[in-house]
């Protein structure tokens, strides 16, 4: 029994449990005597002894052999807790001014967050409906031109979806084509409706329900229609639409099947879905419908049951690619697979189905808000050290009686929470109304902003994480300190350890703001120089009209014949919008294409805009069935392919969607696209049958009241469509949208964080100024002036703010001028004066928070403050 | 008192304890509990048990020297207290004062 055997150990996992669970006193014996009969077991076997030594273990398990609870608190800690919230509920009542500051930062700050926090929710949410949702895959396309400029797409094309077809090994696939819709007519009813068109295995990828109608053959014959259960209501009431005809603009349609309405949280919607048969029927004779490079409008969708299916299909993917490249080259058009979850989240693609928010985005949406929240904690940290001073007593006491650092800890970090809760509430109520502007602001972005309990339970999660962020500093602080030092004397106290950080922090705070409010001026300065640059043509009084199908001849007569009209042309695109026309041009030599905008104008279109000609002649007016012959180019045109002079280029042939034409005239060029991009080869046709706008050139002295005339006259040729007008300027606001927004948010952001770093600051003077009170007071009896005096007191907080502009104004030159006004071809730059009108009002704001305080410290009676000594 | 009422297994424990003198260990107890009742003992019973006791001050505890057998650890002796022996006393005279009253005939044929 005694024998002396290293060899063999007891399992060690069961000696460490017995050693967690049993008491100290009782461990030792205990452990001996199971390891004296592991000893004698040991000679049945080694296994059997170890079964037996746990079961001992697992045995001892019993009340008496338990460990007590070290910490005599931890069995009390509800208690304690409770201790936690009365006493913080009473500090924070006695420091009204410090709770208010802080909740109030805290809470402008978080509402910023919670709409945040609703959008990331939300959009995690999309396509969450889907039956296979993990299964289902988009194919997704890039297209490196002979430049090699990369186009990454969210569409593919039927060339695609039919060598799909032969590959085997995945689920479903469903082929859809974007801009299906048009005047659906019931032969009673009219009303415009839009959709897809989509083919027959659609309802076998997605989960859009049916509530009428079969769905595996609602799709397959050509000439069905889907209607959703909101549009067949609208267009027949309470009848029954299964198997009526409807008519969409000309085509005939069978309803097949009435669907439910897509879920908001859908990437893409429809009031109505056509077989895509019927597209591909009516697109017999057009030689690109299968062309591999008509990857424009076409979108692939599959089910991927398993990752060796996901790879067989790739590899077949990138087979096809590379067969045919060798054809279309000096194209190269490469497929790949993107899953349905990074569809709404995902990296940037363009020609997307519907609106999508991408990861960037959302990231660089997220990081503002947290910025402004930081610099709200930064308060409550600042703040919190800076009364410390009167909070050591208490600190001590409580350390005399019992409390462990810890105690302290918790406490303080539990009456940060306790205001970061109360915040959250305050910033509720700035919520909504935030969320209703930031709605208007997204305006069909897809976000609905939805308020459930998720998201409340994030909000809350969110307020306990502020407040405990915001408190790590200051509990760490006031919990270090010993009780007997700051028992003795405060003064012993090494409050102002904590000076530096206050100081950092303080500058951290300033730097944001006023980064945030010198860009804001800087892209307001853009916004204004784009919308007023000099295009190189006109858009004075130019109201553009869309034609909405309508004949442009009538339409167009219809308004001449108004006084206030002084002119009408016509066009497809409206120049420096986001619509743009895009072919492939062609000169002498037959291997170089290059990217070409086209518009489609008449006569009447160039000298309505002020283009100026520099050679050659304006489009003469023609019947809308003659053979189309001439084009109009601009400048960039010629010098790319190399044509020469204006005036040589006349008469020269340029190859377009497989058409020569001949240059009867040239153009200065004018910025067609947004500042963003640099001015490329353009050319103006002339064909009727693509004119989309009318641009009326009215002179009047009220606008108003000739746009309403020119809605009279509208009215009498189209009672479907309403009148939709814009004036050319407003049109031109509207393409810098992205960038209005951009302004208004920064702004908005810059706004919050001067604010609150405002009120920081407030709240730092009134503790400097309480503190330093007999200080000023004596300086004061010994003669000091005022003016003195507010130069003493607000002397180091100056140079703060004067090291805060030193750091923000360059960081902001660097990012601002570098990072984003490099992305624009044409802007203004950045100017000394721009960056010190911004620091004149972060100091003006600085100096007016620390100089009202010092100001009053300063008028005081000496003798108030100096009897009660 | 309660304490001073004890069971028959803690009787048994409390002997066997007494009758090691000092060399008294949970193991060593139940070995010897096992030798002298013939019946199976186990090591956490006897080990309650002895808790048990010590807790109503029947008996003391040491611990001894640390040897290199039982993995190092120490082995806990046990003494029974000047209250444990009272106790016991007082569990053998409650015993023979009800032996002494039974007639011996009972037990004749047993003998």
């Amino acid at each position: 029994m005694n024998q002396d055997n290293q060899s063999n150990h007891p399992p060690k996992w069961a000696n460490k449990l017995l050693e967690w669970y049993c008491r100290e006193d009782l461990l030792e014996d205990l452990q001996g005597d199971l390891y004296e009969y592991y000893d004698r077991n040991i000679s049945r076997g080694r296994r059997l002894a170890n079964l037996i030594f746990v079961l001992d273990v697992l045995k001892f398990f019993r009340s008496y052999t338990f460990k007590k609870l070290k910490n005599k608190y931890k069995m009390n800690g509800f208690m304690l807790f409770n201790n936690y919230l009365k006493t913080s509920i009473r500090s924070l009542s006695r420091n009204k001014l410090f709770s208010f500051i802080n909740v109030i930062g805290l809470a402008i700050s978080m509402s910023v967050g919670l709409v945040v926090i609703t959008m990331i929710v939300e959009s995690r949410s999309f396509d969450d409906f889907h039956v296979k949702g993990d299964q289902i895959y988009r194919v997704v396309n890039t297209r490196i031109d002979a430049k090699g400029e990369e186009m990454k797409m969210a569409t593919s094309s039927h060339f695609l979806s039919q060598k799909l077809d032969d590959v085997e090994g995945y689920g479903y696939k469903t082929t859809m084509h974007r801009g299906f819709g048009g005047d659906a007519d019931t032969g009673g009813k009219k009303l415009v409706i839009n959709g897809h068109w989509a083919s027959k295995d659609f309802f076998n990828v997605f989960t859009f329900p049916l509530l009428k109608g079969d769905p595996k053959t609602a799709l397959s014959e050509p000439n069905s229609i889907i209607l959703t259960e909101t549009t067949a209501t609208k267009l027949y009431g309470a009848e029954d639409p299964m198997g009526k005809i409807l008519t969409v603009d000309d085509t005939e349609y069978l309803i097949r099947g009435i669907a439910e309405d897509p879920p908001k949280n859908s990437h893409f919607t429809f009031q109505a879905l056509a077989s895509l048969k019927t597209l591909a029927i009516q697109s017999r004779d057009n030689p690109d419908w299968m062309k591999s490079t008509n990857i424009w409008r076409t979108y692939i969708y599959l089910t991927v049951p398993n990752s060796s299916a996901h790879q067989h299909l790739s590899e077949s993917l990138n087979q096809i690619c590379k067969t045919e490249n060798q054809l279309i080259d000096p194209l190269t058009i490469t497929a790949r697979l993107q899953p349905l979850s990074e569809i709404f989240n995902g990296s940037p693609l363009s020609n997307q189905i519907g609106p999508t928010v991408p990861t960037m985005a959302a990231v660089i949406f997220a990081i503002l808000p947290l910025i402004i929240l930081l610099t709200a904690c930064f308060n409550y940290t600042n703040l919190s050290i800076a009364r410390s001073l009167r909070r050591t007593t208490e600190v001590g006491i409580r350390r005399v009686i019992g409390a462990t650092r810890g105690n302290i800890f918790t406490q303080f970090v539990v009456e940060s929470v306790i205001i970061a809760l109360l915040a959250l509430v305050v910033a509720m109520v700035l919520y909504l109304p935030l969320r209703e502007q930031f709605l208007i602001m997204l305006d069909g972005d897809g976000l609905t902003l939805p308020l459930n309990w998720t998201v409340i339970l994030f909000f809350v999660v969110f307020a306990i994480f502020a407040g405990v962020i915001a408190s790590l500093i200051p509990a760490a602080t006031l919990s270090k300190f010993q009780a007997v030092t700051v028992l003795r004397s405060t003064s012993n106290v090494k409050l102002f350890a904590g000076m530096t950080l206050r100081k950092v922090l303080l500058i951290a705070q300033f730097s944001i703001s006023t980064i945030l409010i010198l860009t804001t001026i800087i892209l307001n300065k853009q916004y204004y120089h784009a919308t007023s640059y000099d295009l190189g043509f006109s858009t004075d009084q130019i109201l553009n009209v869309e034609l909405q199908n309508n004949n442009h001849r009538l339409v167009g007569s219809m308004f001449e014949s108004l006084p206030e009209v002084k002119s009408v042309s016509r066009c497809r695109n409206i120049v420096h919008s986001t619509r743009i026309n895009l072919t492939d041009g062609k000169y002498k030599d037959p291997m170089d294409s290059a990217r070409v905008h086209l518009n489609f104008v008449d006569e009447n279109y160039l000298p309505n805009h002020k283009f100026k000609l520099l050679s050659g002649e304006n489009f003469k007016n023609r019947p809308d069935s003659a053979q189309e012959q001439y084009i109009i180019v601009n400048e960039t045109l010629l010098k790319r392919f190399e044509i020469g002079d204006p005036s040589d280029a006349l008469g020269e042939k340029i190859e377009l969607d497989d058409q020569w034409l001949s240059i009867i005239g040239v153009v200065k060029d004018f910025n067609h696209s947004t500042l963003d991009a640099a001015i490329e080869p353009y050319a103006f046709r002339y064909n009727a049958a693509e004119f989309d706008y009318l641009n009326v050139l009215v002179q009047s002295n009220d606008y108003l009241a000739t746009i309403d005339k020119l809605e009279a006259e509208w009215r009498k040729i189209d009672e479907l469509h309403p009148f939709s007008a814009t004036f050319y300027d407003d049109h031109i606001e509207q393409t810098y949208m992205m960038f209005s927004m951009l302004i208004k948010v920064v702004g908005f952001l810059a706004l919050l964080a001067i604010s609150i770093a405002a009120m920081g600051l407030f709240g730092m003077s009134v503790y400097a100024v309480e503190t330093k009170i007999k200080e000023i007071s004596i300086r004061k009896v010994m003669g000091a002036t005022a003016f003195k005096l507010v130069y003493i007191l607000s002397k180091g907080y100056v140079w703060l703010l004067i090291i805060a502009s030193l750091i923000a104004a360059p960081l902001t030159y660097f990012v601002v001028n570098e990072a984003i006004l490099s992305e624009f071809e044409y802007f203004t730059p950045m100017s000394i004066w721009d960056v010190l009108g911004g620091l004149v009002v972060v100091f003006s704001i600085g100096l007016v928070m620390i100089g009202f305080q010092t100001y009053q410290a300063a008028q005081t009676n000496p003798a108030e403050t100096l009897r009660n000594e | 008192m309660k304490g001073t009422n004890i069971g028959e297994f803690e009787e048994l424990v409390l002997l066997t304890i007494a009758s090691q003198i000092d060399q008294a260990y949970s193991v060593l107890i139940c070995d010897e509990l096992e030798r002298v009742t013939g019946r199976k003992v186990k090591l956490g019973v006897v080990h309650a048990v002895l808790n048990r006791l010590e807790e109503k001050n029947l008996l003391v505890s040491r611990l001894g020297e640390a040897t290199k057998a039982r993995g190092g650890r120490r082995k806990r002796f046990f003494e029974v207290s000047d209250t444990g022996k009272a106790a016991l006393i007082k569990a053998k005279e409650q015993r023979d004062q009800l032996w002494s009253t039974i007639p011996g005939i009972v037990f004749d044929g047993l003998k």
